[in-house]
């Protein structure tokens, strides 16, 4: 009697065992799934990282226009006449456009440059599409849009460049403000 | 007959594992060249911002295509990268007030070995930086025409 029960035991324990642990086996499913996951993660970080690039290039390129526009777009005029550095805004645009124009981005697209020139100083902020490298294959992920802003003052005298960091423009009493706007696809 | 039944779906488990370690492998390997890629572009779009601000603000024509290498030799440097593999070279414009000039910089993308397919990549990754020569800018002959 006592040997037939010890027989018994292993399978029914093993039986119990089954029934007590259904997810017996389930890693293998699991497994996969979670590497899949890290595969992602590891995309989504590239991802991130060329749309970082693409924003510190958009403010490259913008920083670089509004250098140009503060040391080519000065009004001449008045600064003979009165002595005042101050740029003409529609010649700013114009600068900045070309700028840009010239960047020749490889990455950024529907780029959008607003140009906002108040006396010495100019304003340029920008946005631009960044289209993603493996996000494309999933929809919703396919393009991020990135916006950069530059402040610059045009100065004479020895200093070492035309563009210092300003927390905004229209600092000058009585400048009157100009914004003007140009995109490229 | 029980331990049939427990080894039933076995290969279907282990076929999903052995696709999910060849998923995360390849993935791996893409995932870490997207980011060599993303790196070495990095590097370029530096280099180029740095050669052609050193390039406008050179005193004088001969000094400035060597400033501008040397800029883009030292921001290469700088992000790791050799700047002997490096390419550099004036795209449009020349040295000259009011001129726009735009600088070109180009790096070999690293190189991925897959397995079975042989080399992925080899192809140069590259970067372009455009400026304005200061018009007002002084130790150059001629007058501002641009402004």
């Amino acid at each position: 009697m006592r040997l037939k029960r010890s027989a018994e035991s292993p399978a029914r324990t093993f039986s119990q065992a089954r029934r007590w642990h259904p997810e017996s086996g389930s890693v293998l499913a699991l497994v996969p799934a979670g590497l899949l996951v890290l595969v992602l993660l590891g995309a989504l970080a590239v991802d991130s990282a060329v749309t970082y690039l693409g924003q510190q290039q958009l403010h490259d390129a913008l920083t670089a226009a509004a250098n140009d526009a503060a040391g080519a777009a000065i009004d001449s005029s008045i600064f003979y006449r009165e002595g005042r550095v101050v740029l003409d805004g529609s010649e700013a645009q114009t600068i900045v456009c070309e700028s840009i124009d010239a960047q020749h981005f490889s990455q950024l697209r529907d780029v959008h440059v607003w140009v906002t020139v108040a006396g010495p100083d100019i304003t340029v902020r920008g946005t631009a599409v960044v289209d993603g490298v493996f996000g494309r294959a999933l929809p919703g992920f396919s393009t991020r849009t990135v916006s950069a802003g530059v402040d610059a003052v045009a100065v004479t005298g020895a200093t070492s460049g035309a563009v210092q960091a300003r927390p905004g423009a229209a600092s000058v009493p009585g400048a009157v403000a100009t914004t003007s706007s140009c995109g490229m696809p | 007959m029980i331990r049939k039944a427990d080894e039933a779906g076995f290969a279907g488990g282990l076929a999903g594992l052995l696709f999910g370690f060849l998923i995360f492998g390849l993935g791996t390997l893409l995932v870490g060249y997207g980011w060599a890629v993303v790196q070495t572009k990095a590097a370029v779009v530096d280099a180029a911002r740095q050669a052609a601000r050193s390039y406008v603000e050179a005193p004088d024509a001969p000094d400035a295509y060597d400033s501008a290498r040397t800029a883009a030799d030292a921001s290469l440097s700088a992000r790791g990268r050799d700047p002997g593999q490096a390419s550099l070279q004036l795209s449009s414009g020349a040295f000259g007030r009011c001129a726009r000039i735009t600088v070109t910089v180009g790096y070999p993308a690293p190189v991925l070995v897959l397995p079975l397919s042989g080399l992925f990549g080899g192809s140069t990754v590259k970067a372009e930086h455009s400026e304005l020569v200061d018009p007002y800018r002084s130790g150059l002959p001629g007058s501002a025409q641009c402004a």
